[in-house]
């Protein structure tokens, strides 16, 4: 509740907060790593850690060189973040509608609680064998594991969001001559965006972790895939390599993430205020 | 998901709720007897749940669960000990924050998963590797939350407190409750982690545990076996979860249902 | 509608329509279910006529926005009944537009964007929709920021959108619950102002509910006091300061004595 003297003037809006805390905040991070990037060098040169536990940050430097040069990151790159959006795309598919339905259908709410709730602080990659079983072992079960991952996430957030729109919203557009259908699309779903948001925000480095890991159980392509193989061969700097790439796509994705919501809830309060 | 159980009703009322999960075994029965999916596929409900007891009557499975839920305490302990002192410290000393701040935000998008071969390499397929991969991978979320549940007390509060004659010490202990809601929120966050890291590890570098149990019954075809050990892991997670509300509800009685 | 009505932004008030009054009668409602039952409401009958400004004036909890709501059709009447003259209310409808404290507001949709909203539902042509958007945009003095969100605005100016987006339907009824209560006192008080303008021009019903005694007796024509547990309307006033500006300093010891005697009754109902 604004306590100002009447004003005709709108709050700021000019350059936007979150945009110039993003960039000291980025430039914090890459002296974090710059920084701890040194620290590991002098410890490799310093030469009191066994090179096999920490190899020297050329040798990875170089591992990965060598992979790029390969086509090989590229590769396992390009296969994991295809599972990883596929899954989940589909999680979102299936579980945004279905959190919907949770929120504001009674039977649907009666029914699918308890499996959400059962569900939801289940390890998901428990049931990586048996989609294998089911699915082969290929990029389907992959994908169908990321999205079994992602989908209790998904449908838990849509579902906290569309439970609780205000009163006065949804009276308003009753009011206005807005059918239940169509309030539905107009009202709920817009107004449940911030708290859908959120989940779809914890489920891509859900979808992330959980590619890596099944590429890890299963071998083969995949940034998991390369790690598996390089730690059966004793091959530390392999697996750091794999570790600096899963790291930097994580990153990524998270960051890509954030700025998508930034553009998708522009509207919102929490933009503007930067928080 | 959080859920409000229902005050009154008792047990009876509590299992009505569960209902649906029932419907959901009777479905799958069904599924399997009628001959519309494979046996060899998906094992009968009823089968599973004979396995299960056949393991829980040769210890074979309690063995296992033991294995795993030693490394989830331990790991998980270790995480909750250090993340909220961690968190604590971070939140009333500036130094300690504008050090560990970028540590935490770089840790935050790897995916801890892929720190399971680096530790099983350095650390071996034992006991210790789990449980320091658990600790790490807990660490996140339990110091964020400490961090911002201590942050975010209300000033006014530690003033009321100073002024009523609080030393340090008493400050601290106002701090840290005041606090309390968020870093339970932190731990049952961790709680849900710690099963997740376990099990991906022993999935992947088991010798032993639940996780293990699971990949060596699939690779010999013993498919009531593992959805047994499948069914069962779900079942702890949830448990765990369960009982970790319990504890929150329980530590944090005077708050009135926000 | 009325053939040929008024635009909105002329200034000639338009005609009163005729039987389009509001009448509660018998109106009781209770919240809860057996022991633990509320009787909200008990036996409320109320005629207001077609133009008039009704203000229900009472301290929390008596019900008023219970009443409130039960006129505009949010809550399913329990027992009694509510009509216009369009019949008798069961759901809400265009025909009785509601405000709220908070504005409420679409906050993913510019101001503009919001006004338009019931046009749309109502399948207004979209010229129409446009011009008649403008006028009232310009009528609440927000044609500046009408592609503004709601977050960049102040309180008032989120009022008079939530005002405007209500108005673009053109109810019968107007039906307002402390609207004026989130803002502060010069802002209120300017509200107050621009509402009884607003009211004139238009000529429609308001059913005001607010638990200022100062607001009440500026704004209404008749004003129910209301007591609490159970909700009744213990005693009806009228008042006639809200056609003549100005008129609280002009007849400043009437108006006075007018807020105690009411403030007077309202203190007896919160103690009974």
């Amino acid at each position: 509740m604004r306590t100002t003297v009447v004003h005709e003037r709108p709050v700021r809006s000019g350059v936007s907060l979150p945009g110039r805390l993003a960039a000291s905040e980025g430039a914090s991070q890459l002296i974090a790593i710059a920084v701890l990037i040194c620290i590991w060098w002098g410890f490799s040169r310093w030469g009191g850690i066994n090179p096999f536990l920490l190899p020297a940050p050329e040798t990875v430097w170089q591992r990965l060189a060598q992979q790029f040069a390969s086509g090989q990151l590229l590769s396992d790159l390009l296969a994991t973040i295809y599972s990883a959006l596929a899954g989940f795309a589909l999680s979102v598919v299936l579980g945004v509608p279905l959190g919907l339905a949770i929120a504001r259908n009674r039977v649907a709410n009666w029914f699918f609680t308890p499996i959400v709730s059962v569900g939801f602080p289940a390890p998901k990659l428990a049931f990586l064998p048996i989609f294998l079983l089911w699915f082969g072992v290929g990029v389907s079960s992959k994908i169908v594991m990321v999205t079994f991952a992602a989908f209790f996430i998904v449908v838990s957030s849509t579902a906290a969001g569309a439970s609780f729109v205000p009163r006065p919203l949804l009276w308003s557009a009753r009011s206005l001559g807005a059918s239940e259908r169509a309030i539905l699309w107009q009202v709920v779903l817009p107004s449940s965006l911030p708290q859908i948001l959120n989940g779809l925000q914890i489920a891509l480095p859900v979808c992330l972790i959980t590619t890596i890991a099944a590429e890890m159980y299963v071998g083969g392509a995949g940034i998991g895939g390369t790690m598996l193989s390089a730690s059966r061969f004793a091959d530390t700097p392999g697996v750091f390599a794999g570790l600096l790439a899963s790291g930097a796509l994580g990153a990524l994705l998270v960051h890509l993430a954030a700025a998508v919501r930034v553009r998708i809830l522009h509207w919102h309060a929490e933009t503007r205020s930067g928080n | 998901m959080s859920r409000a159980d229902p005050i009154a009703g008792g047990y009876l009322l509590r299992a009505l709720e569960y209902l649906p999960l029932a419907i959901l075994a009777l479905a799958w029965e069904a599924l399997v007897r009628s001959g519309l999916v494979s046996p060899s596929v998906l094992p009968p409900f009823s089968e599973v749940v004979i396995e299960f007891f056949r393991l829980a009557g040769n210890g074979v499975i309690f063995e296992h669960a033991a294995i795993s839920l030693r490394r989830v305490v331990a790991g998980l302990g270790l995480a909750i000990v250090f993340g909220v002192g961690a968190g604590l410290l971070m939140a009333s000393s500036r130094p300690v924050r504008v050090v560990l701040n970028p540590v935490l935000g770089l840790l935050y998008p790897l995916p801890k998963s892929a720190l399971v071969p680096l530790f099983m390499l350095l650390l071996g397929l034992g006991d210790a590797s789990k449980i320091l991969l658990i600790f790490i991978g807990c660490l996140l979320p339990i110091v964020t939350n400490a961090f911002n549940g201590a942050r975010g007390v209300d000033e006014k509060l530690m003033w009321s407190a100073a002024n009523l004659g609080a030393d340090r010490f008493e400050l601290f202990r106002v701090r840290f409750n005041a606090a309390l809601p968020d870093i339970l929120t932190g731990c049952r966050t961790g709680v849900a982690f710690a099963f997740i890291l376990l099990i991906n590890a022993e999935l992947i570098f088991g010798q032993d545990g639940l996780g293990y149990l699971i990949a060596s019954t699939g690779g010999l075809g013993a498919y009531p076996t593992m959805f047994a050990v499948v069914l069962l892991v779900v079942a702890l997670g949830f448990v765990a979860d369960r009982l970790f509300g319990l504890i929150e509800r329980q530590t944090l009685r005077w708050r009135t249902t926000a | 509608m009325t053939a040929g009505a008024d635009r909105i932004g002329e200034t000639e008030p338009a005609p009163a329509r005729a039987g389009a009054g509001l009448r509660v009668q018998g109106l009781s409602h209770s919240f809860g279910a057996g022991a633990q039952s509320i009787l909200a409401l008990s036996d409320v009958d109320l005629d207001i006529a077609p133009g008039e400004f009704h203000c229900l004036l009472g301290p929390s909890g008596c019900g008023k926005s219970t009443l409130l709501y039960l006129m505009g059709g949010f809550i399913p009447v329990q027992r009694g009944s509510v009509e216009t003259a369009r019949g008798p209310v069961r759901r809400p409808g265009p025909d009785r537009g509601i405000v709220f404290q908070n504005f409420a507001l679409f906050p993913w949709k510019t101001v503009r964007q919001n006004v338009l909203y019931g046009m749309a539902n109502l399948g207004v042509p979209k010229a129409e929709r446009e011009a008649r958007a403008s006028d009232l945009l310009a009528m609440v003095k927000l044609d500046k920021f009408a592609d503004h969100y709601p977050s960049q605005l102040s309180g008032g100016m989120q009022q008079r959108a939530a005002i405007a987006r209500t108005l673009a339907i053109e109810p019968d009824i107007l039906l307002m619950d402390e609207p004026f209560g989130a803002l502060d006192a010069q802002t209120r008080s300017i509200m107050q102002e621009e509402l009884l303008a607003i009211w004139q021009r238009t000529g429609k019903i308001v059913v005001f509910v607010t638990h200022d005694v100062h607001e009440a007796v500026l704004l209404g024509d008749r004003i129910s006091v209301m007591s609490a547990r159970p909700g009744r309307i213990a005693t009806t006033v009228t008042s006639d300061f809200n056609s003549e500006r100005d008129a609280r300093v002009k007849r400043a010891s009437e108006f006075a004595r007018k807020v105690l005697d009411l403030s007077g009754l309202m203190h007896e109902q919160t103690l009974t």
